[in-house]
């Protein structure tokens, strides 16, 4: 019990002394101050005491890059425990120079702290000089090697590179920080490639990438050194390995020792190439700027069209080389045609076998004034074709143009002058009509089975009577031909005839005249050339009764009377004779 | 036998019922801008033999939308065919005509026939289909009558004439279906078109570039024989190009 008492008396004091720390140090420091631009500075930061982590101030040209914190703590005496914590970092230099890591200013146990500025002083590599980057010197691990297609060029050819980038390491990152070239215009592929090489007798991982390079300027001028900054996972060393070997010698026996990753930055050598000027000889004066291999296609969307309609002019330019700088072509139109450019379209890609590929497509809205048939001169644009040494002129015929309409039209399209204060309407973008919505969408349309049956029923039955009626000709013709046909013939012309008759003595006269033609008509004589007597024995024939033909034969006297001698008859005898004569004939109707 | 009828109807109807659904889902999707969507489900309707115009323009624009001209331009073509007179399919089409690589038309007459039924394109195939029968029955009623009635033979004179119409309007119809009806489109950037139905044996005539537009004449496994507006023909494979049976 009084043991377990004396513990905690001592715990008690470590616990009063642990809290009165000493005053605490910053200490900054570098592993070298004098390196090249293909280095890098290990800087690390020391704190003995209790501080937050030091911000690291940025210097323009150099990157800090943080890679690690370690800590540990140290008894100083009795009671006086220490915490240290060290901060690494990386530094690289863009380029050559003089730099300042300014001094770091840092509250430690409660009292300010400050370290001093740190110079370091940074020298640009010699060309393929050091780390075998040429590849060149010795089998480094990680270098890059970079050939041309060409040395000599003209402003604006393509320059095809290859960059391979050879490496026996560990590669965990790698970005390209290649300097812009104000004297090369740069276009690289998105893509790489990755293989196996054997070099200097050890196989190295390959990764290639395809660039081209376009000549602003003419002058023998420097492609920048291809750079990537690498961050490479270092070989771990077993404990028993004491001498330096090339991969020392490449990531400079680093301070913060193997087995972890370190940023390197690696380069290609420079290239020196000629650039020359275009030749001033046999230069076209409508020159388009355009250097490299083209094709040319140009049409109109019509051509045939009304004053003041609109035609589209297409023409579209495609092939190896440079498009952005073209010149746009001098369309010499007739001045009667108005013509509104459109927005040209510009697509260009690289491909790792030929370089930048590109179209241009160039649209113009063109507006006739007045009507004619216009010529429209060939399109043709001048380009400089690099691999003949000599320019070329692409052409392309589009014909003619027909304009039709009024003068009328012309005028309110380009010449009124109420109309030409007006602006024509920009078109602002193109894109496709919206999408359809409604019950419309659910009707079916498809021409089916049934709708052709229908559709062929209804187009043959007419032509199946007419069949018919050809197969039942001659029962049909025989009908027409018929003595039905003539009597029914005869009666229509009776009807027709007495039609309109009244009561007077000449309607009267008339009617029997009519009634002896229809009798004439029904027993085939023609006209009204039968006799009284004949009238009587064909009636008799027929079978009309004989108390009719009687009263008959009292009408046709009392007719024979009043049209020779005159006649008294009164409107009621004409009228009851008119029923006799009208009786007889509709009794003959049914015969 | 009732109940087989029965039966028949309900199926006719769920049918019905199943696309209007599938159309109603693809409208939503285009407004969600979900064209990806909307394509497939016009498809499922497509497939399940709704024919409409209006689904192949819808369908369209959503090939269009998602960056697939050229199974826009052959949805659209399919479009043209059901509603020759449509100003959106008409629009549709120029618009995609004028970033075409080829220099094709999408009009595809040849020959003597060809040429006098230069209009038949103006009319959708049941158009003309109907029209023919119509004409066909108006002429032959006049023709009969004529023939009835001998004293009305102007009639049959008309009827003639009417009948010669209606040839013409069946020629019409004839050569729409045998060449209007029946459009693809190319689909991939670069299709080579063969001299015949295989590659091996047969040299690479022309190369068309993707959405030129094609007038489907026969089919042989995967080859698809097809003849451009400029009078050209030859052999492609199936799966470069896209094109709708009707």
């Amino acid at each position: 019990m009084n043991s377990h008492k004396s513990s905690v008396f001592i715990l008690a004091l470590v616990a009063i002394f642990t809290n009165r720390l000493d005053a605490g140090t910053l200490t900054a420091l570098v592993d070298k101050t004098v390196g090249t631009v293909d280095d890098q500075f290990e800087y690390s930061v020391s704190i003995s005491g209790k501080a937050d982590e030091p911000k690291i101030p940025r210097v323009n040209g150099l990157t800090i890059t943080k890679v690690g914190t370690s800590q540990s703590y140290s008894m100083q005496g009795f009671g006086n425990m220490t915490r240290q914590v060290e901060y690494s970092y990386i530094v690289t230099a863009e380029k050559e120079g003089v730099y300042t890591i300014p001094s770091l200013s840092l509250e430690v146990d409660g009292e300010m702290q400050k370290t001093p500025p740190i110079r370091i002083t940074v020298s640009n590599t010699p060309t393929g000089a050091s780390n075998g980057n040429d590849g060149e010197s010795e089998a480094a691990p990680l270098f890059i090697k970079r050939t041309l297609t060409k040395k000599e060029v003209y402003v604006g050819e393509q320059i095809l590179s290859k960059v391979e980038v050879y490496s026996r390491v560990r590669l965990l990152e790698a970005a390209n920080i290649t300097e812009q070239s104000s004297d090369f215009r740069r276009y690289g592929s998105e893509k790489e490639t990755r293989g196996q090489k054997m070099y200097q007798g050890m196989s190295y991982e390959v990764i290639g990438i395809s660039e081209s390079y376009v000549g602003l300027k003419r002058g023998d001028l420097t492609i920048p050194a291809f750079k990537l900054k690498t961050k490479i996972a270092l070989p771990r060393k077993s404990r028993s390995r004491r001498s330096r070997d090339v991969f020392d010698d490449f990531f400079g026996g680093s301070m913060f020792g193997g087995g972890r990753a370190v940023i390197k930055v690696i380069r290609s050598a420079d290239d020196q190439v000629l650039v020359k000027p275009l030749p001033t000889e046999d230069r076209p004066k409508d020159f388009s700027n355009l250097v490299g291999q083209f094709g040319i296609d140009a049409d109109l969307s019509d051509t045939k069209l009304n004053t003041g309609d609109t035609v589209t002019l297409t023409i579209r330019i495609q092939g190896k080389g440079v498009l952005s700088g073209m010149l746009d072509p001098n369309l010499n139109l007739n001045p009667s045609i108005k013509i509104y450019p459109d927005k040209p379209g510009l697509s260009e890609k690289f491909q790792e076998a030929v370089g930048v590929v590109g179209t241009r497509v160039l649209k113009y809205a063109l507006v006739p004034t007045r009507p004619g048939e216009f010529q429209i001169p060939d399109i043709s644009i001048s380009v400089f074709d690099p691999d003949q040494g000599k320019y070329v002129v692409l052409k392309k015929s589009l014909g003619k143009l027909i304009v039709e309409g009024t003068a009328e039209q012309s005028v309110i399209a380009g010449g009124d002058p109420v109309f030409s204060q007006q602006k024509k309407i920009k078109v602002i973008n193109e894109d496709i009509m919206s999408f359809h919505q409604g019950a419309k969408l659910a009707v079916n349309q498809v021409l089916t089975k049934r709708d052709l049956l229908l559709a062929g029923s209804l187009a043959v039955l007419p032509i199946l009577c007419i069949v018919f009626l050809i197969l039942f000709k001659p029962v049909y013709v025989r009908y027409a031909t018929s003595d039905q046909q003539k009597y029914s013939k005869a009666w229509t012309q009776y009807q027709s005839e007495i039609d309109g008759l009244g009561d007077s003595l000449p309607d009267f006269l008339t009617q029997v005249k009519v009634f002896r033609t229809y009798v004439g008509n029904r027993c085939g004589v023609k006209g009204s050339a039968l006799t009284d007597d004949e009238i009587y024995s064909n009636l008799s024939a027929l079978g009309v009764e004989q108390d009719l033909m009687d009263r008959l034969q009292k009408v046709l006297t009392l007719a024979t009377q009043a049209e020779f001698a005159g006649s008294t008859l009164n409107g009621d005898q004409l009228t009851k004779a008119n029923n006799v004569i009208d009786q007889v004939a509709k009794e003959v109707r049914k015969v | 036998m009732n109940t087989l009828l029965k039966i028949l109807c309900i199926f006719i109807w769920s049918q019905s019922i199943l696309a209007n659904d599938l159309v109603e889902e693809a409208v939503k999707a285009q407004g969600n801008q979900d064209y990806d969507r909307s394509v497939e489900l016009y498809q499922q309707v497509l497939d399940d033999g709704i024919v409409n115009g209006h689904i192949y323009y819808n369908l369209g624009n959503a090939y269009y939308r998602s960056d697939k001209k050229g199974e826009a331009m052959a949805a659209y073509l399919a479009a043209r065919s059901l509603l020759p007179r449509d100003p959106d399919v008409a629009l549709n089409i120029k618009h995609l005509k004028k970033d075409l690589i080829d220099r094709l038309d999408t009009s595809y007459k040849h020959g003597l026939i060809g040429t006098l039924v230069f209009w038949s394109g103006w009319f959708s195939l049941s158009e003309q289909v109907f029209a023919f029968a119509a004409l066909m029955f108006i002429a032959g009623m006049l023709f009969l009558f004529g023939v009835v009635k001998s004293q009305w033979h102007v009639l049959k004179t008309v009827g003639i004439l009417l009948w010669g119409l209606a040839a013409i309007i069946g020629i019409g119809a004839s050569v729409n279906y045998q060449q209007d009806s029946r459009w693809g489109a190319v689909t991939v950037d670069l299709a080579p078109v063969y001299s015949g139905p295989d590659k091996a044996g047969n040299s690479v005539l022309f190369e068309l570039h993707e959405s030129s537009p094609f007038v489907l004449l026969e089919q042989r496994d995967a080859w698809l024989r097809v003849g451009l507006s400029d009078g050209k023909q030859g052999w492609i494979p199936r799966d470069q190009v896209k094109y709708y049976k009707r």
